[in-house]
């Protein structure tokens, strides 16, 4: 058997049923079938130490989600994800992208409907904190541009800039769930729609509220949209937008990286 | 709403000479360094978590001057600002309306 053709069966082996443990495919028992420790035990502490593993990595990956729901059903619900959810990268900084759609469909969390966008915050926080970090734009950047070239300026985000929107109040459930202390007020979790800005500030993650038209423009300024036509269309649809506030108070949270001009 | 070019070129334009401007005092500041100040902030305008961590959000302040919630300043200012402290339960708006009652 090839290494590449072994390897893939050892993976085969160690995410499917434990059945599969207990009577390997006979090529594969073939290859490892040695010493006095029999196939199936081995095999067997190796699919516990990868079942922990993981189960521990998205525990620590979505500590949001262990706050509200404990960790004893964050592990459950995480045993059960990671079976069809294998590792496809050897960086568990980054590994369960689609949890938070697991949990969106994960029938004993169907009487938590935040939870899946709890996880999606946890997930983007994660991503803010090991994003690589890159230079941020300040004021005196901007006095480099040519006034004619204004319009075509694209801010990019740091790439540490993470946006979320929910019809939940997640920055509340945050807020909750960062209380040291037991808090014995009811929190209202009825549909509120929220817009959110997370940022990195000395290497850990901020959250922060955004107005939806704040959010929208965000969301056209990501997609690299030059300036000039970006705020024609967030103008349109919010006229009321108020672009100096915009642009004076997220350079000085240090929320892009660089004004490019073509 | 019909927004011309020329509207919109002249938004762009007042919002970079504003901003433009707005670095000579910013940056200033930062050569000097920044050091947290608190119970000065408005509520809803603190950077970060509270000191006390009951929450760890930015813009969370429920309240005006509380002395738990903060915001960077530029170094020396915050000594010379009613209620200000670099220290987290020291100052806020108690401690400046004793002060103007003093």
């Amino acid at each position: 058997m090839k290494l590449n053709k072994a390897q893939k069966s050892f993976k085969d082996h160690m995410f499917s049923k434990v059945s599969m443990v207990e009577n390997p495919e006979e090529e594969f028992s073939n290859l490892f079938n040695i010493g006095k420790i029999p196939l199936d035990a081995r095999l067997k502490i190796y699919r516990n130490h990868i079942v922990t593993t993981l189960s521990n990595v998205l525990v620590m990956n979505f500590p949001l989600v262990e706050i509200l729901t404990g960790t004893n059903f964050l592990k459950t619900a995480a045993k059960l994800y990671l079976f069809d959810n294998p590792p496809t990268e050897p960086c568990l900084d980054r590994y369960g992208n689609s949890f938070p759609e697991f949990l969106a469909n994960y029938k004993y969390a169907s009487h938590l409907p935040y939870l899946s966008d709890i996880a999606r915050l946890d997930w983007k926080m994660n991503e803010t904190r090991i994003a690589k970090d890159d230079n941020s734009l300040q004021r005196s950047d901007l006095a480099e541009i040519a006034p004619e070239a204004y319009e075509t300026i694209i801010f990019k985000l740091k790439k540490s800039v993470r946006l979320i929107s929910s019809p939940f109040p997640l920055d509340k459930i945050y807020s909750l769930c960062g209380e040291k202390e037991d808090n014995e007020d009811v929190l209202d979790i009825s549909p509120e729609k929220t817009y959110i800005l997370i940022t990195r500030y000395n290497w850990e993650p901020q959250i922060r509220n955004l107005k939806e038209s704040e959010y929208n423009f965000f969301l056209l300024l990501q997609e690299e949209k030059p300036l000039g036509i970006a705020l024609e269309e967030i103008l349109k649809n919010y006229p009321e937008f108020n672009f100096v506030d915009f642009l004076q108070n997220y350079i000085e949270l240090e929320t892009f990286s660089a004004a490019i001009t073509k | 709403m019909d927004l011309s070019k020329l509207a919109i070129g002249t938004l762009i334009a007042g919002a970079m000479t504003a901003t433009i401007i707005g670095a000579s005092s910013a940056e200033a500041g930062k050569t000097k360094g920044k050091e947290k100040c608190y119970g000065v902030v408005k509520a809803g305008k603190n950077m970060c978590g509270r000191a006390d961590g009951k929450h760890s959000c930015a813009a969370a302040a429920e309240t005006d001057g509380d002395n738990q919630e903060w915001l960077y300043l530029p170094t020396g200012v915050c000594d010379k600002l009613v209620g200000g402290s670099l220290e987290s339960g020291k100052g806020g708006a108690t401690a400046a309306s004793t002060e103007k009652e003093g």
